[in-house]
């Protein structure tokens, strides 16, 4: 529990001592949000004509670590271009840790999808909704600009060119998650 | 005759297994490193620690600026956009 903690409250000593189960269990609970969560908000919002698709859910839990790799593999291949000398499994042990707003952006997604109508025209759950989703973003990029400092060690230039390339991958990707039926992008 | 303490070996052991391994060392010193506060930081470096320190404190504060900035001015059109665009 204090390694959930300090990957919340001080991400850039966690990313030093790297724990994996963090990054597992993070990773584990957006993609379960995305292929269950979501699904069952719908059957208890009252749509009794929506059906739990079993295989759907299981390729979708294939697609959300499958991305999650892709994701990986693209940091460690656009940070070793900018001269970094972290490992692969470097990666893949800690970029997980930044899963803190994508998973409260899977249960945003989930309940602002069910419950459309209470969010739409309102200023109230409108600004409720707007403060969650800015700060979501921002909270992601932040993780990102220390994850790139810290783990891959990137600083000035290079760390900004390797934040753009990425950038635009990720956007991709992120394109790509949604495309296939992962509505809050597994990266 | 030398009388065997039983117990000497158990605190022995004791002792040598509380003493930290190289790797246990390497990420003590890592963690120093992280928490060891620099004297006179400049105001950027401040405020860079200040957000790194908690990230979704400077966050959610920055996006509740912008929400009640923008709703201000284009009341709920904004959210139906953001809506469009981010909630399915």
């Amino acid at each position: 529990m204090g390694m959930f903690i300090k990957a919340l409250n001080r991400p850039k000593e966690a990313f030093t001592l790297a724990n994996k189960w963090v990054s597992i269990v993070l990773i584990a609970l957006t993609v379960l949000v995305n292929t269950i969560f979501e699904p069952l908000l719908q059957v208890y919002a009252g749509k009794f004509d929506y059906e739990i698709d079993g295989l759907n859910m299981l390729k979708l839990t294939v697609l959300g670590v499958a991305s999650y790799l892709v994701i990986c593999a693209v940091l460690w291949l656009v940070c070793k271009g900018f001269g970094s000398k972290a490992k692969f499994s470097d990666y893949i042990r800690t970029w997980g840790m930044t899963f803190f707003p994508t998973l409260l952006c899977a249960i945003v997604v989930a309940v602002t999808e069910v419950y459309f109508y209470v969010f739409w025209n309102s200023i109230f759950w409108g600004v409720v909704f707007n403060v969650m989703f800015g700060g979501i973003l921002l909270w992601k990029t932040i993780l990102y600009v220390i994850y790139l400092r810290e783990v891959a060690l990137l600083r000035g230039g290079k760390m900004i060119g390797a934040f753009i390339v990425i950038a635009v991958f990720i956007i991709a990707l992120a394109w790509a998650n949604g495309h296939l039926g992962l509505i809050t992008p597994v990266i | 005759m030398k009388k065997i303490d039983p117990f000497e070996g158990i605190f022995d052991n004791m002792q040598n297994n509380s003493i930290p391994t190289d790797e246990q060392k390497q990420k003590m010193r890592a963690f120093v490193l992280a928490e060891g506060v620099s004297q006179g930081e400049s105001f950027m470096q401040k405020l860079g620690g200040w957000i790194t320190v908690c990230p979704w404190r400077f966050a959610f504060c920055a996006s509740a600026v912008q929400a009640a900035v923008f709703t201000l001015i284009f009341g709920a059109q904004y959210t139906n956009l953001l809506l469009s665009v981010f909630g399915g």
